[in-house]
């Protein structure tokens, strides 16, 4: 079990007169699954990133079991964020000079579970024929599959995505959207940031996003 | 006194030995007569660019003697003498043993001033060549540091992606020295072989325009200089590595990411 909590979270990028999030608070928990909703540009990325660890919030805290991330040492957030977050890019990120299949390999190995069955992470994601390709070979699609695979190849606590559906087909949408709430059953979190009302579901803690500003729907 | 520039290793000087200026024509022999005196030549002199190099040296009691016998008419055979060679301790000042000659007025050349003058120029030109050598060399750091900047760069977006799946500071660290260490390794090793390939021809250019002696190249010296060439490119390589490194390692991964994007 474990509770991540997000305590008057702000971004003010540098260079910018406004704030892109302001003073947000959640709490996230094992087996929850949250979405949230907003227009374009109204830090839904922003806040996501913030309490994945990996942009540092210009005031506020983000706290791991009532232990701030932002104050462990670089190290430890490193290792916080290897075991705990696998994080969804809205674009997709890849180790170009890698396969699939090496690019989930190398995933696993900073995961928390050194001999998860890869080859069916492979099948589940349909994969079998572009594992051993590099990514720039593959389609837009293929790509944003193998990195979804690549994250639940860690085997992460909390999957925090970024329209994750970007680039799929509607069979492929569905078939994601399925596997993330599967997540749920195993005790995971799931973070859903998505314009895309077809994916809100009444099961889901919902969030709405505007300005900045986060508010339960 | 003269040993730094005799070609074989020899101390004393028998009766009927001598050895020859690099000036002087011994091309082909072995012996020769002087004073009609059978002499061999047991060695000859390098280049000293003094006159040394025109004179033959021998034993100065034979010469005596030969003088005496083959100058009978000449009361005085020291008359003869044209040059002498005296050795002295090592702390002995010339000046005063100059001094202690009475009656006879010679031009003295020193070989010790000659060495120490010599010394003395090698000394500042090895100065100069050492601070064209730092010069160049951070020269180098600085040219390295922005071609690995930039292939750190073009790759900023991949090191913001292994950071996000939880790559430590330290690990990337070691990721990229050893890659960029390989490169500094293979190049240390090619830059250090083409570099043994052209100081042979080199240092023989510069024997023949020296006056001085200069040591021989061999193997050990080959081996040890091109051991030496590639520590010095890898350890230019990693300082060269770890500036663009620090500098891209202070952003946060989300930074990295967008940064590469853009
Ligand atoms: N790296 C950055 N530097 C400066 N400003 C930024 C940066 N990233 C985002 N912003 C600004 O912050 C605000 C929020 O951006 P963010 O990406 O969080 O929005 P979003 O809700 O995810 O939008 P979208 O749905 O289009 O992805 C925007 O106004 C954007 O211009
Ligand atoms: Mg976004």
């Amino acid at each position: 079990m474990f509770e991540l909590t997000i305590e008057k979270v702000t971004k003010q990028y540098s260079g910018n007169d406004y704030q892109a999030v302001k003073s947000c608070d959640m709490k996230i928990k094992s087996g929850d699954f949250i979405s949230i909703q907003g227009e374009s540009g109204s830090g839904k990325s922003s806040l996501l990133l913030m309490m994945s660890g990996l942009l540092p919030p210009t005031s506020g805290r983000v706290l791991w079991n009532g232990e701030s991330i932002y104050d462990m040492s670089d190290n430890a957030l490193s290792i916080w964020r290897s075991k705990n977050v696998g994080y969804l890019f809205q674009n997709v990120q890849l180790v170009q000079a890698l396969t699939v299949r090496e690019n989930m390999l190398l995933s696993r190995s900073f995961g928390n579970d050194p001999t998860l069955d890869i080859e069916a992470l492979i099948t589940l994601f349909g994969l079998e024929d572009e594992a051993n390709k590099l990514p720039s070979l593959l389609s837009g699609g293929q790509r944003r599959r193998a990195m979804i695979a690549c994250v639940l190849s860690r085997d992460p606590l909390i999957v925090c995505a970024d329209e994750p559906t970007n680039d799929l087909d509607s069979v492929w949408a569905s078939k994601i959207m399925a596997i993330l709430n599967d997540l749920k059953k195993k005790d995971k979190a799931i973070v859903l940031v998505t314009h895309d009302s077809r994916w809100i579901t009444d099961d889901q803690i919902q969030y709405v996003m505007e300005n900045g500003e986060l508010n339960q729907a | 006194m003269v040993k730094p520039w005799i070609k074989d290793k020899i101390d004393t000087l028998k009766d009927g030995e001598i050895i020859a200026g690099c000036n002087v024509d011994i091309e082909g022999l072995v012996s020769l007569t002087i004073l009609n005196y059978p002499m061999t030549i047991i060695s000859s002199l390098e280049p000293t660019g003094s006159f040394l190099d025109d004179s033959v040296v021998c034993n100065i009691g034979l010469l005596r003697n030969l003088a005496k016998i083959n100058f009978p008419e000449n009361p005085d055979p020291f008359s003869s003498i044209t040059c002498a060679m005296v050795r002295l301790d090592k702390n002995a000042s010339i000046d005063t043993y100059l001094d202690s000659i009475i009656g006879i007025s010679a031009n003295v050349i020193s070989v010790t001033d000659l060495q120490i003058k010599l010394q003395n120029e090698i000394g500042m030109f090895s100065t100069i060549l050492t601070l064209l050598l730092a010069v160049i060399m951070i020269l180098c750091v600085i040219a390295i540091s922005s071609q690995f900047y930039m292939m750190i760069h073009m790759r900023i977006k991949e090191v913001g992606y292994l950071r996000s799946i939880g790559m430590t500071r330290s690990q990337l660290f070691r990721m990229f020295i050893m890659e960029f260490g390989l490169i500094g390794l293979s190049s240390g090793f090619f830059g250090s072989l083409i570099g043994m390939a052209l100081i042979g021809p080199m240092i023989n250019w510069v024997r023949s325009n020296l006056t001085m002696p200069v040591s021989v190249v061999d193997i050990k010296f080959m081996l040890i200089h091109l051991l030496l060439g590639i520590v010095i490119t890898l350890m230019l390589c990693l300082i060269s590595t770890i500036i663009p490194l620090i500098i891209t390692n202070r952003l946060s991964p989300h930074e990295m990411i967008t940064k590469g994007e853009l």
